[in-house]
């Protein structure tokens, strides 16, 4: 081999990086949130001269000040300091391997993006500048994509791919001021997966003791699992996909649905995100919730879904989640903590959870009473004086009573073939994404 | 004829707006509105629309539907069952410990938010609207 100038600079180059502990990114691992406050917990060890060489006369008598003793109890706004790197956004309760895809790191080094061009490149110089800077959003695209994510990444990208046609024109571009305009799919960039996929792992790991709190792990990361199937039918993850019926956003909210959500649930979100462990959850409540106003419904206000700079796609996510959790507690109150009806369910935990998940992914579509009317009608027709046994059976019941039974607000037979269709469509499109990862779950 | 269709038109769309037509629950609708009207003490009021609750949870136990998969859609008794059913979802909705300004109109919302995905009061809350008022009524 003929070794050149420019191959010995680069030799001695590499050598100098190894010698001082450069790593892989994906293993570059500085925890600002750790608990031992410790700053890094680099694999080498550097070596630092001694303070005192460092700073001047003046810098050494403020040194020998008496510092002030550290506060016991950690405010969230300090939780939130420790946050800010971006590499440690995903530090906090790190998993150490992927109990569920040992390929996933060769999986996410192999992904490859798209090539903007002038139809599907609006989002890009938002994100660009973004990058650049200190607020969440940049950290989020900044953040390298965490392997062992509770969703698969590969399952995010694949979601992304799949419902909408590059050139599909379901989408809206938001203008500085507010107005929109119909667009293309955005284009499916590093910097827009990244945004995307570690968005909803954030969102995600904060939100899913709000969504089953004090469920054990496996019931959680299934509702996360769920709630990854829901946003696949619903946007395909894409921040700015509009349906014809003015529904917008990663999570297609409504007016209604947003209204619900800023009445009743934004406060408990507040407070559950600001009280968890994770530090990077209470940035998400200050940054996001408490100094950004919440999303509006008006339709002049349509780009609180849909546009970056208000706080999405992170925002539509908490409210999606957050949306989710109302449906759920309704659901419990009318159904499965109802005297009538919660002694008819004898089955395990597991798939009475199957069945809850079921029935609160349906009304995200059929709305409350678009879920309560057929499923009281069921068990008040085929499973009187009965009990229900298998939560299969009763999913593909709720099927037909959706057709048979369906509240007022879907009784026209598109909506019944619509609603009725809604749980199983997202149930096959999930099905088919995890064949196409090679079987198994989404779930890490 | 323009008015003729028109009339027509409207007879057809105010029937579709109605609820339920059972008539034991409008007769036991009517007792309960009325008894609500004579109780003064709250507290009472409470357990007398519990006792309500369990006689629709009843009656929705004791109606007889047809074989499904020989029934068409939108046959009247699958619709009189199916309305049936929506009214006690809204009925289990008045849920409250006291009887006061506050709850009321929470659970004024919680009905009209509950009816459907978009908004919208559907004839089956109206009716539970009706008994709610009467609830609150001081």
């Amino acid at each position: 081999m003929k070794v050149t100038t420019s191959h010995l600079y680069k030799m001695l180059f590499l050598s100098l990086c190894f010698s001082i502990g450069w790593n892989n990114p994906m293993d570059f691992s500085i925890d600002l949130a750790s608990k031992d406050k410790q700053g890094l917990s680099a694999p080498f060890t550097v070596t630092v001269p001694p303070i005192s060489k460092l700073v001047s006369d003046k810098d050494q008598e403020k040194e020998e000040e008496p510092t002030e003793p550290t506060p016991i109890i950690e405010h969230a706004l300090d939780k939130i300091e420790s946050a800010k790197g971006f590499q440690s956004l995903f530090g906090w309760s790190d998993n150490t391997a992927n109990r569920n895809c040992p390929s996933c790191e060769e999986e996410v080094r192999n992904m490859r993006y798209m090539q903007c061009n002038k139809q599907n490149d609006y989002l890009e110089s938002e994100m660009a500048t973004a990058v650049l800077s200190k607020g969440l959003l940049g950290d989020i695209i900044r953040a390298p994509i965490k392997t062992n994510s509770i969703i698969k990444p590969v399952c995010i990208q694949m979601g992304m791919n799949m419902k909408f046609g590059a050139s599909s024109k379901t989408f809206r571009e938001c203008s500085a001021n507010g107005t929109s305009r119909q667009a293309f799919r955005p284009c499916i960039s590093e910097n827009y997966f990244k945004m995307i996929n570690n968005s909803f792992e954030a969102v995600s790991s904060c939100m899913k003791e709000f969504l089953a709190p004090g469920g054990s792990e496996e019931t959680q990361n299934l509702d996360v699992r769920a709630v990854y199937a829901l946003i696949n039918v619903e946007s395909g993850f894409h921040v700015n996909a509009r349906s014809g019926t003015g529904a917008g956003g990663i999570g297609q909210f409504t007016a209604s649905a947003i209204q619900d959500v800023n009445a009743n649930e934004l406060n408990a979100v507040r407070i559950s995100l600001e009280g968890n462990k994770n530090p990077l959850c209470s940035r998400l409540s200050l940054e996001l919730l408490d100094t950004m106003t919440p999303m509006r419904t008006s339709s002049n206000y349509s780009c609180d879904r849909t546009a970056l700079k208000n706080g999405n796609p992170m925002k539509n996510m908490i409210y999606t989640y957050a949306y989710l959790k109302g449906i759920k507690a309704d659901m419990d109150m009318m159904i499965f903590n109802n005297k009538n009806y919660k002694a008819k369910f004898k089955m395990s935990e597991y798939d009475l959870n199957k069945i809850k998940r079921a029935l609160m992914i349906w009304s995200h579509n059929t709305g409350p009473a678009g879920t309560w009317t057929p499923a009281k009608a069921l068990l008040n027709t085929f499973y009187r004086g009965k009990t229900v046994t298998d939560a299969d059976q009763f999913i593909q019941q709720m099927q037909q009573y959706m057709q048979k039974f369906p509240a007022s607000a879907n009784k026209s037979s598109a909506r019944r073939k619509e609603t009725s269709h809604y749980f199983p469509s997202i149930t096959k499109t999930l099905n088919s994404i995890e064949q196409s990862v090679g079987g198994g779950s989404c779930v890490n | 004829m323009r008015k003729l269709i028109m009339i027509a038109t409207m007879i057809l769309m105010s029937s579709s707006a109605w609820a339920f037509q059972d008539f034991q629950t409008y007769q036991a609708t009517d007792k309960l509105i009325e008894r609500m009207q004579i109780e003064t003490n709250l507290q009472r009021r409470l357990r007398i629309m519990e006792a309500y609750k369990n006689f629709l949870y009843q009656r929705l136990n004791t109606i007889e539907i047809p074989d499904l998969t020989e029934t068409p859609d939108n046959d009247p008794r699958l619709e009189e069952y199916r309305s049936l059913t929506e009214f006690d979802n809204y009925i289990s909705l008045i849920r409250m410990r006291q009887v006061d300004a506050k709850t009321c109109t929470s659970t004024k919302l919680h009905i009209e938010r509950s009816t459907s995905r978009d908004g919208g009061v559907v004839p089956e809350a109206v009716e539970a609207l009706k008994i709610l008022s009467a609830l609150c009524n001081t």
